[in-house]
């Protein structure tokens, strides 16, 4: 590269670093929003959404089978969804 | 909202500070570029001699990175520390500027100006930015 050619650029780095920056600026904002969620954050969340998805299904059983209309079959099916939502729990609380 | 109309409201002011970013960047690129010309618009007389220590050049050059990185920083989502970082890197510059017009020769109404006009807003910026931030 000649003297005259060196001149050129370094004259060109001068006057257009000032768009690299405010370019570069823009992209170092965007960074974060291209990278993928953390798989083991997104299973954390998932875990905890399913443990109280089933806190609430445990209650609402609970409290049907509170219900003194229930008949004895209703009771029955009620104690055995019961049963299997609490080994869930007791699963996902290991 | 009534009482200290100051924090917890980065929200509602962003897009004012961004636009304020925004001509501080313009103003910094047209201090920088006329460091080319013959005559260029920042003199000794006007900000002091403190602030000659440093090239006129690179106090532009540091206002343009400074501004947009605030700039950038502003933009939802919201990254904290871009804000905060240009912000600060901005009062700095305030300070020693104001300083340097005030008492060390040159007009001192420039001074005072930056140090009552722009270093308040950045600082505000920066209240703004602490006062209940996002998760960055």
């Amino acid at each position: 590269m000649d003297a005259a050619t060196i001149e050129a650029l370094q004259k060109l780095a001068a006057l257009g670093w000032p768009g690299g920056v405010i370019g570069a600026a823009y992209l170092l904002q965007r960074w974060r929003d291209h990278r993928p969620p953390d798989p083991a954050n997104a299973l954390l969340t998932g875990m905890s959404e399913v443990k109280s998805s089933l806190d609430r299904l445990h209650k609402d059983l609970e409290a049907l089978r509170a219900e003194q209309k229930a008949s004895a079959a209703d009771r029955a099916s009620l104690n055995s969804r019961l049963a299997a939502v609490e080994a869930v729990q007791r699963l996902l609380s290991k | 909202m009534t009482g200290w109309p100051i924090g917890g409201r980065l929200m509602r002011y962003r897009p004012v500070f961004m636009v304020v970013q925004v001509m501080l960047c313009a103003i910094s690129l047209a201090f920088y570029y006329s460091t080319f010309l013959p005559q260029p618009l920042m003199r000794a007389e006007t900000w002091g001699a403190l602030a000659y220590e440093l090239p006129a050049r690179w106090w532009a050059a540091y206002g343009v990175v400074a501004a947009a990185l605030t700039w950038a920083g502003l933009r939802i989502p919201v990254r904290n520390w871009m804000v905060t970082a240009g912000a600060v890197m901005q009062c700095a510059q305030y300070v020693v500027l104001s300083w340097s017009a005030v008492f060390t020769g040159g007009e001192p109404v420039v001074g005072i100006y930056v140090y009552l006009f722009f270093l308040p807003l950045h600082l505000w910026i920066l209240i703004e930015t602490w006062h209940g931030r996002s998760d960055d």
